[in-house]
């Protein structure tokens, strides 16, 4: 079943792959170009893409070592790792992924350009988080996170004392089969999926607090910092889609062989057929973008006064 | 309307007077009105890249002449100033440093020639 698993993970990454060179090409073509910037937006534009570039990098390859050292450990025996403790390692790869791109996007965020130069400007405008969290993106990880935790703690609580595996408990004998999303994974995958959480709360204060880029009007910052908000929450649905897809995945597959017939075993084998879909959304989540500048720019009726010092 | 406020680092003036003068006009001309909220001090802290502390004394002197208040929770919130320019008093001193910027006088000196004028009158 672990190979069928790794199988379809293969089997998805090469069309996921295809879809992030086409997203990339049509993100490149059609950016807004950096002559029409103003030099701040352009090198905050530039530091945002080179973060979001290296969390990205972190994303994915944190969970392909993490899965090559413990799967390597598991497989041969060296470093003297039980099985479980390398199952519970490949079980929050994803997670794990995800956690370290949002120390990328949050080292981003604190080392945001700030303004120098002898005069500078700010715009006298109030924001808030409320302001921040809107969007897709924001929705769509609350609510993805939100699931998966559900589903992780349902885990736990459907699993026999093992924590390992479920059990099917007839009036003639009991079925039990395992690997099964209980504790003893869906444990460790719920503290890296706080973090995970708590560390998406201190990206999106640092976005709140960093200063305005100067030069930029009131849409163009906001517009940065929805993005900025964007990446984080993105990293969390997608790292949070994929494991919630392995675990129904999992669950399903042990819950389809432990209720061999009835309703039970109709669910479990939906389950199982969902989780690699929820995978696949998880992977496609990943590389789809985040609010941009427009391609052409947007001249705002907005203006922008200022009075001169010591005039009250 | 977007307003802003700008500092110039190099001034003589203190950077929380130019930040305090600057909201003090825009409060005093309209631009901002009473009800409106303003940055709280760490975020304009950022966006000018001067310390916290900066902006704090800015918005404690405002408090202290009335044009603004300060609540826990809420922030900083513009009051109407205590005694308001009428229409046409705004519309002589944008008429005055209109004239003033066009006769050739640096910012700086515009405020200065209107101190001359308040110390002359007593």
């Amino acid at each position: 079943m672990f190979l069928g698993a790794l199988e379809l993970l293969v089997l998805f990454l090469v069309p996921v792959f295809l879809l992030a060179v086409v997203v990339a090409v049509v993100l490149v073509t059609t950016a807004r170009a950096e002559t029409s910037l103003t030099s701040e937006v352009a090198a905050a534009r530039r530091h945002a893409v080179t973060t979001s570039a290296v969390a990205a990098l972190l994303m994915v390859g944190a969970p392909v070592l993490l899965s090559l050292v413990f799967g390597a450990a598991a497989a041969v025996g060296i470093l003297g790792l039980p099985f479980l403790t390398s199952a519970r390692a490949l079980a929050t790869a994803p997670l794990v992924g995800v956690l370290a791109g949002l120390c990328a996007l949050l080292l981003g965020e604190l080392t945001w350009p700030r303004p120098t130069g002898s005069s500078r400007t700010a715009l006298l405008q109030d924001r808030s988080m409320r302001d921040l969290l809107q969007g897709a993106w924001v929705r769509s990880a609350a609510l993805v996170t939100l699931l998966t935790a559900a589903a992780l703690v349902a885990g736990g609580v459907l699993a026999d004392d093992s924590g390992a595996a479920i059990r099917h408990q007839r009036p003639d004998g009991a079925d039990t089969a395992g690997p099964f999303p209980g504790w003893v994974y869906a444990g460790p995958q719920l503290v890296v999926l706080a973090l995970c959480a708590l560390l998406a709360g201190l990206v999106l204060r640092a976005v709140l607090r960093r200063s305005a880029v100067v030069t930029a009007d009131a849409d163009t910052d906001r517009l940065l910092r929805r993005a900025s908000v964007a990446r984080a929450c993105r990293a969390l649905a997608a790292g949070s889609l994929v494991t919630l897809g392995a675990d129904l995945f999992v669950a399903g597959a042990a819950a389809a062989r432990a209720f061999d017939d009835g309703g039970w075993h109709g669910v479990a084998v939906s389950l199982m057929a969902a989780g690699p879909f929820l995978v696949l959304a998880g992977l496609v989540a990943l590389v789809l973008p985040v609010p941009r500048l427009p391609a052409t720019p947007v001249y705002a009726a907005a203006t922008t006064t200022s009075v001169p010092m010591g005039s009250a | 309307m977007t307003v802003a406020v700008t500092l110039d680092m190099l001034s003589a003036t203190p950077p929380y007077e130019q930040v305090r003068s600057q909201i003090a006009g825009h409060i005093r001309t309209g631009s901002i009105r009473a009800g409106e909220k303003l940055p709280v001090v760490r975020a304009l802290a950022a966006d000018l890249g001067v310390a916290t502390n900066t902006v704090a004394r800015a918005y404690r002197e405002l408090e202290a002449g009335g044009l603004v208040t300060t609540r826990r929770r809420v922030g900083t919130i513009v009051q109407a100033p205590p005694a308001p320019a009428s229409p046409a008093l705004r519309l002589q001193a944008t008429t005055f440093v209109r004239d003033a910027r066009n006769a050739g006088l640096a910012d700086e000196e515009v405020v200065d020639l209107v101190r001359g004028a308040l110390i002359d009158l007593g």
